[in-house]
């Protein structure tokens, strides 16, 4: 039995929790190829053409794994903490993934509600474990585990330098590849720093953030990320605004540009849309206003399947010349 | 959106409160609202904030906002409405709308009525919310007339006559006087045949609702001799919202019944209903389901995604137009058309 898991969408946040679990299962686990144009554009034949970037890049990977896998794990992720939702398109993306391919192998789709007291992550895992024939106990131990990398994932992450190396070396880790993670140790020399702000799986995603990351710390700016900051003082900072985004991702690029403008800590913004992005377009503004208060400047980049590479360096090269002026 | 407006106006003025009406949205409004918002903004907001604009240049202080928890983007417009206005040096204060809990919503009314007693503040509510349901019955009673070129125009006049003294009546006695007569009116309108073609209108209920928007699409479709079946009225989504019937056999759980077999959790917004109530019109001999949505509207993209197989499966055609503020009504006509010619084929092959 291949469990296949598509490297898109949430995958980036919780990728130690669902491998080390279904490793821990004695599952066979397979993840799809890191994003190609290949794998782009067979999502861009299966989707409908008004979707956003990254869930037309899901239905890539998704159709990517459909011939090498028995299954493929694609919870309905609904919430992940208690007071935000996900964009609905999170919710319906099974669904829209079950409508519009028909060869798809079984699916493990556990409903991961954190809102409701019967579908919480842990219960969410130990359901796919049970769709997979896994008896409960097993599951319950393989959960600790699963959260006990997940919580190092995430100190690793508030602390490095170089997040796709680090994202690359855990998940190397934990598909037994390598023994050992390498840490990564934040480079220190850099005279400014930027905030990237945006979700996970377009600022990770090499090909469709174009190497942001990479062409920023290459011109020697550092850069700092929503997943630098810990959970309590992300929360501090957003309990101080009036209504609270009630999305993760909203909540993740408002209260930590909250952090960094208020600390002082970032010397401009990045913010990493992809068109179409329903949740962003909001945040994106709080953001753009706060930033304005603070007189910090922002650069907004907009991507979707037809951004080319020419444009956003001409765009990035501009903000950081005059950032450094 | 739709009446609501009127109803508002009514409310407010019953409260004792000066109300400023902005003028029926229209092309005006939304170029105003375009101009100052993000523009990945779905075409609801655009217009609200037109409309806001409007307000705080005839000296509007304080925008009254319905405030959510999600998922969709409409629960955090206040928020962002007033960011973009106070960027722009416009002061304003934003009041939140807690709709979810009647007596905090009660409690709400009577603070802005400013001295109001509760009994006053329910009864404005109360008048509101009548007028509200009056228009929504007239309006389903038009619906079955207007496909007939020999009554439209009749029934055009009349309703117009109805909508002005209903924005005018400011008791119930007034209210129940114009319902029995408008009833009369409509009744003794009888069309000679029934229409060929029926299409229902479905979708985001903002579009659905504000012909400003959806370029008076139920007129259009109206003067090609189809019968529009409109089951999204403002009182009915008020109603289940707030769950003033818990108990009724409403369309809404039973679209969502309906919907399971396609979409197995709620997405949020009307996403379950649009996909639920295709398939409801579908098994009841409907001939074509048009499906409206603002462009980057995510639960609408999902319940379309979705339909495209729904609608395979239960073989009803269906038509999924996305509007936004550069949707043009030579395109949108040609559009529906074709539309209506293709299910007029369908019809007579069968």
């Amino acid at each position: 039995m291949r469990l296949g898991i598509p490297r898109a969408l949430m995958y980036f946040r919780f990728f130690p929790t669902w491998l080390t679990f279904f490793r821990e299962l004695d599952v066979d686990v397979w993840v799809s190829p890191k994003t190609t144009k290949g794998l782009l554009e067979q999502g861009l034949s299966r989707a409908l053409d008004d979707v956003c970037l990254p869930i037309k890049l899901g239905f890539g990977h998704v159709i990517e794994l459909c011939g090498q896998c028995d299954a493929i794990f694609l919870p309905r992720l609904i919430c992940v903490e208690r007071d935000a939702y996900l964009c609905p398109k999170f919710t319906g993306f099974t669904d829209m993934i079950r409508a519009s391919i028909p060869e798809l192998p079984d699916l493990i789709d556990p409903i991961v509600n954190e809102k409701s007291w019967r579908h919480k992550n842990d219960q969410a895992l130990i359901r796919a474990g049970r769709m997979l024939g896994k008896g409960k106990r097993r599951a319950l131990k393989a959960l600790e585990k699963a959260q006990e990398n997940q919580i190092a994932f995430e100190r690793d992450m508030r602390s490095t330098g170089d997040p796709i190396a680090t994202i690359d070396a855990w998940e190397a880790h934990l598909l037994g590849r390598k023994k050992e993670i390498a840490s990564f140790p934040q480079k220190l020399d850099s005279t400014h720093t930027i905030a990237v702000l945006g979700h996970s799986y377009t600022i990770y995603d090499e090909y469709i953030s174009m190497g942001l990351l990479k062409k920023l710390s290459q011109s020697g700016v550092r850069t700092v990320r929503p997943d630098s900051i810990d959970r309590p003082s992300l929360e501090k900072f957003l309990s101080t605004l009036d209504q609270k985004p009630f999305w993760t991702s909203g909540k993740e690029a408002v209260g930590s540009s909250l952090y960094y403008l208020s600390k002082k800590k970032a010397d401009g913004f990045i913010y990493v849309v992809s068109f179409e992005c329903g949740p962003d377009s909001m945040s994106r503004e709080v953001v753009d206003y706060q930033a304005g208060l603070y007189e910090i400047p922002m650069l907004s980049l907009v991507l979707d399947e037809h951004t080319a590479e020419a444009g956003v360096v001409t765009r990035l090269q501009a903000f950081l010349d005059m950032l450094r002026r | 959106m739709g009446y609501l407006d009127l109803v508002l106006e009514t409310v407010f003025h019953g409260l004792g409160q000066e109300v400023i009406v902005p003028e029926r949205p229209g092309k005006k409004t939304l170029e105003r609202g375009v101009r100052h918002s993000p523009e990945l903004a779905c075409l609801p907001f655009k217009m609200n904030l037109g409309d806001l604009l409007y307000g705080v240049e005839q000296g509007a202080d304080t925008i009254l906002c319905v405030v959510d928890e999600g998922p969709c983007r409409l629960g955090y417009y206040g928020t962002v409405h007033q960011s973009i206005l106070r960027k722009m040096g416009y002061d304003v204060d934003l009041i939140p709308f807690e709709y979810l809990n009647p007596i905090a919503f009660l409690a709400r009314m009577k603070d802005l009525g400013r001295g109001t007693s509760w009994e006053r503040a329910f009864s404005a509510l109360r008048l509101g919310w009548r007028k509200l349901c009056i228009l929504d019955e007239i309006h389903a009673a038009t619906q079955k007339l207007m496909p007939h070129p020999a009554l439209a125009k009749k029934v055009d006049r009349l309703y117009e006559y109805f909508e002005g003294r209903i924005r005018a009546a400011s008791t119930f006695h007034a209210l129940r006087t114009i319902r029995k007569q408008a009833k009369d009116s409509f009744r003794h309108l009888t069309p000679s045949e029934s229409p060929s073609l029926s299409v229902a209108l479905l979708g985001e209920i903002y579009v659905v609702l504000e012909p400003a928007v959806n370029l008076h699409i139920e007129r259009l479709l109206a003067k090609m001799g189809v019968q529009v079946l409109r089951s999204l009225y403002l009182s009915h989504s008020i109603r289940t919202a707030m769950f003033m019937d818990p108990f009724s056999r409403h369309s809404k759980r039973r679209a969502l019944k309906w919907a399971k077999p396609y979409l197995s959790v709620n997405v949020g917004a009307e996403c379950n209903q649009s996909v639920g109530k295709t398939l409801i019109h579908a098994a009841e001999g409907c001939d074509g389901v048009i499906h409206l949505l603002p462009f980057t509207c995510a639960p609408e993209m999902v319940a379309r995604t979705v339909l495209t197989k729904a609608g395979r499966d239960h073989s009803i055609p269906f038509l999924s137009i996305v509007l936004d503020e550069h949707t043009g009504e030579a395109g949108l006509m040609t559009r529906l058309e074709a539309f209506v010619d293709l299910l007029a084929r369908r019809k007579q092959t069968r």
